[in-house]
């Protein structure tokens, strides 16, 4: 292997890796506060990367207008899930809100492709796609600047209001126990709300800068990777942010070394291998907590 | 009276039986006019549409089985039809006769699934599930390499089926796929009858319970892994012989979600339910599409319906999934049980499952030295308070609770007598609890019977439960944050009971038993109740520290004068504190008094039976 190919599968690495965490991160927060394991999340990233697609090419607005306007409007999506959907299932089975979200993801991808149509849409040319900068031969685009800050910051951020807000505390409080939590006034509903809208504006994050480090977006191809999250969230643990950070880049590196020595087929099932071996190995990964064992 | 109360919840737990009787072969009996007109009246194409069905069915029933009998979680049955079908192809290109050649899908699915079945033993729930999605990516790519390294770059052909030197196609095909489907459901009805299914049903309602009374857990589990992966590869093979064609393609994660999509629709748990399921879910597509040609060309829709209607029958599968999640979570077969009910309750003899006369009539609860005097009003009033959990069990009938301005009420019982229940009761359900509250619970003149338990705690009710009671992951400071308690409510909650500072930066969940009961009531008094229920103070705690918490319980109630209702088991400690007590009895009030006038020796004798 060259330097060269090494330093870009770094570089890809630290860009996958980051996105991954940033959809991991979203997952673990709605899995903590409502219990719920989204599986819509990689048809939500598809959807916010149409929006920029849309927003940047029709409606000529800059691009950071874009990523705001669809991360925004994603948002509301999820909350709007909780309200429309998932606040009649509070209380229900684990497995009942996983095929929910599952229908939840084939009706999204259905009227994604009834609106944008199947075909591939390149998404706008970046000026800035050549090598900014390289540190220690490990060359980095613009692009990949972006990826990587937005996702250390928002990551950041959310840590941040979890632990230290009233709102995060609520928000904790209402992943121990909802009963509990409504028994002490917290308002258990406005929460969840707020939890799916943050879950999902992570997951458009994500998806919009995705199609731009692909170049493209599709309706099929950034959702598949939208469900590496699993194999990110059960490696570092599904109750943790900081788990996530670290089961995205574990799990980008993977991608891009299979990529490379036996080609992109192979991603999907040694990344889902790598989740059966932690199961099996540690079920509660890297950092999570003991209480997940059980789920 | 306890014969009587067991009686009641005998009959409630009967009360659907003739709803069953009937829904069971109502279903049967649309399954059989469907297959009756398709082999007499229905064309090729719905004849071809028939036999995917019944092949699909096949499957769905094999997911039924491990989903809906034995509990265990699985998106893999896409993974499992491809083991089949790839099984089935190469045995052909070996001119293995079609019905060995099935055999031996049976036989491999019945292995991958033993596999992945041990993975089985040790997760659950999501764990399993996402194990089978595992399974799914991991079987994908497998048959990718198998096709392109055995130079099957458009998949496998496979010849027509034969029995003997009869080649099936067509209709004959399609009676011997219905046989198939017939003899399949008869071996499954016969085994959920049998120990298998009860060993089945055990495991998924309460796996350490099924250990307990002997029931090799990990042997039924292994084994229904293995016959309902080898029921799904059968399917999976009968496809290959169906479509005569075996491709990656086919074998998709869509493919695996549009059986559990069956399963779910038609109703888990019930087989001519994940029939039903599967013929709706399979046939669908078909109808819109059929229905959309009919339309008129000048309606407004029809040329947006008919440009987009191969995407919304792919997707199809994902609303009328959704749909039944929202508003008939229990499939097509709880649709028609209930439906079955209605007929039943309207036709039969007029029986209501629960025989409310009959417990009206019950004796009244006995009154002691007169404490129904008339006093001040009460701030709570509980009236012919009833409770049925979504088990059909019958928690609580006609309650009848007083609690006066200031006064503290202990509520005395065994285990199940209905004491949490009752708080619960006043506290109140989420929706999605599913129980029924019927009766009166008047609240400061406002009735709240059946009111969240959001709308319950912004009322002032507050209620200590007995195990979830404070937040394991937040600190103790948190959880004042978390009321937004004032930094002098605290002061005075850490002074009253001194270890609330000592442990103020750890999580509650590393407290002990007697600590987390300390945060559990300094945080019920800081949130300012107007009425106060604590369930089972003491218990689990040292006869010290109950004592302490008890007397400090006192002290609130003459510092602010807010009523106390609270559960004990423990009786010296409750009759110390309580003004009066109500002892209860398989879910109603037999005893009312004074707390004054009444011994420990008479409490024990009438709630415990001890002599």
């Amino acid at each position: 292997m060259s330097s060269g190919v090494l330093g870009s599968l770094i570089s890809n690495t630290l860009v996958l890796g980051s996105l991954y965490a940033l959809v991991g991160v979203g997952f673990v927060i709605l899995f903590r506060s409502t219990g719920v394991v989204n599986f819509a999340q990689g048809a939500l990233m598809v959807l916010a990367a149409y929006l920029v697609y849309t927003c940047a090419e029709s409606l000529h607005l800059p691009l950071w207008i874009c990523f705001i306007v669809s991360m925004v409007a994603i948002g509301v999506l999820g909350g709007l899930f909780y309200v429309g959907m998932f606040r009649r299932m509070v209380g229900a089975d684990l497995f009942v809100t996983v095929i929910a979200t599952l229908g939840l993801s084939v009706v999204l991808q259905m009227v994604t492709i009834m609106i944008w149509g199947a075909q591939v849409r390149p998404m706008p040319e970046l000026p800035s796609g050549k090598t900014l900068f390289s540190i220690v031969g490990i060359p980095f685009t613009a692009v990949d600047l972006v990826a990587i800050l937005l996702s250390v910051v928002l990551i950041a951020i959310l840590e941040l209001c979890l632990r230290k807000t009233i709102l995060g505390i609520a928000t904790r409080a209402v992943a121990d126990s909802s009963h509990l939590a409504a028994l002490m006034k917290v308002r258990v509903h406005g929460i969840s709300a707020l939890a799916w809208a943050v879950s999902a504006l992570c997951a458009a994050a994500a998806g919009c800068v995705l199609s731009l480090v692909v170049g493209s977006v599709d309706p099929v191809s950034i959702g598949q990777l939208g469900l590496l999250v699993f194999p990110v969230v059960i490696i570092g643990g599904v109750d943790s942010v900081n788990g996530a950070l670290i089961g995205g880049i574990l799990v980008a590196a993977i991608q891009n070394v299979v990529q490379y020595y036996l080609g992109g087929n192979w991603v999907d099932p040694l990344a889902y291998a790598a989740l059966l071996v932690m199961l099996l190995v540690r079920p509660r990964g890297l950092f999570g907590s003991r209480a997940v064992a059980r789920i | 009276m306890r014969e009587r109360a067991a009686l009641t919840r005998q009959k409630i737990l009967a009360g659907p039986v003739p709803a069953k009787r009937l829904a069971e072969p109502a279903g049967w009996a649309v399954l059989v006019l469907a297959a009756l007109w398709l082999m007499l009246l229905g064309s090729v194409f719905d004849q071809y549409i028939g036999g995917l069905v019944i092949i699909y069915a096949v499957s769905a029933l094999g997911l039924d089985w491990i989903q809906g009998r034995a509990g265990q979680v699985s998106i893999g049955s896409a993974a499992f039809m491809a083991v089949g079908a790839y099984v089935t192809a190469t045995a052909t290109e070996w001119h293995v006769p079609t019905l060995v050649a099935l055999l031996m899908a049976c036989a491999a699915g019945a292995i991958v699934g033993l596999v992945f079945g041990l993975p089985a033993l040790r997760l659950r729930h999501l764990y399993l599930a996402l194990s089978t999605l595992a399974l799914q990516f991991i079987t994908q790519t497998v048959a990718l390499q198998y096709e392109t390294s055995t130079g099957n770059f458009a998949g496998f052909s496979v010849p027509e089926p034969n029995i003997g030197s009869l080649t099936l196609s067509g209709r004959s095909l399609l009676v011997a796929l219905t046989v198939v489907l017939v003899l399949v459901t008869i071996c499954l009805r016969n085994l959920y009858r049998r120990a298998p299914g009860r060993a089945w049903q055990a495991i998924r309602e309460n796996q350490m319970a099924a250990a307990v009374i002997g029931i090799d857990v990990n042997r039924w589990k292994l084994s229904a892994f293995a016959t309902s992966s080898a029921l799904i590869s059968l399917s999976g093979g009968l496809l290959a012989y169906y479509t005569l064609r075996v491709f990656d393609d086919t074998f998709t994660l869509t493919f695996a979600l549009t059986f559990v999509a069956m399963v779910i629709v038609g109703g888990l748990g019930s087989i001519s339910g994940a029939i039903l399921g599967a013929t709706l879910i399979t046939i669908a597509p078909y109808v819109l599409s059929d229905w959309t040609n009919d339309l008129p060309s000048t309606m407004p829709l029809a040329s947006w319906l008919s440009n987009n209607i191969s995407y919304i029958d792919n997707g199809l599968y994902g609303i009328i999934l959704l749909l039944f999640l929202l508003y008939q979570p229990r499939g097509i077969a709880g649709a028609l049980a209930a439906a079955g009910q209605r007929i039943a309750t309207w036709i039969g003899p007029r029986e209501r499952p629960v025989p409310a006369a009959s417990l009206s009539a019950a004796p009244a609860p006995v009154h002691a030295n007169g404490s129904q005097a008339p006093g001040p009003a009460p701030v709570l009033a509980v009236r012919d308070l009833q409770l049925v959990y979504r088990t059909g069990a019958l928690a609580l009938s006609s309650v009848d609770i007083d609690v006066r301005p200031g006064e503290i009420v202990a509520v005395l019982g065994r285990n199940g007598a209905g004491k949490t229940s009752t708080l619960r009761a006043i506290s109140g359900f989420f929706r999605a609890d599913r129980v029924r509250v019927s009766g009166s619970v008047t609240f400061e003149g406002r009735q709240i019977v059946g009111a969240s338990p959001t709308l319950t705690s912004r009322r002032g009710i507050v209620l200590v439960q007995e195990r979830d009671k404070v937040f394991p992951s937040l600190t103790v400071n948190e959880h004042f944050r978390l009321i937004r308690s004032s930094a002098a409510a605290q002061a005075q909650a850490e002074e009253i009971f001194p270890p609330l500072r000592e442990r103020a930066s750890s999580p509650a969940g590393l407290l002990s038993g007697g600590e987390r009961q300390m945060l559990a009531l300094a945080l019920a008094w800081t949130m300012q109740p107007r009425l106060l229920l604590v369930d089972e103070l003491s218990l689990g705690l040292a006869p010290a520290v109950a004592k302490r918490l008890t007397a400090s319980l006192r002290d609130f109630r003459d510092r602010t004068n807010v009523p106390i209702l609270l559960v004990e088991q423990n009786v010296s400690a409750a009759l110390d504190v309580a003004d009066r007590v109500y002892i209860m009895e398989a879910g109603r009030v037999v005893f009312t008094s004074d707390a004054d006038n009444v011994s420990r020796d008479t409490v024990l004798n009438l709630s415990f039976g001890q002599r």
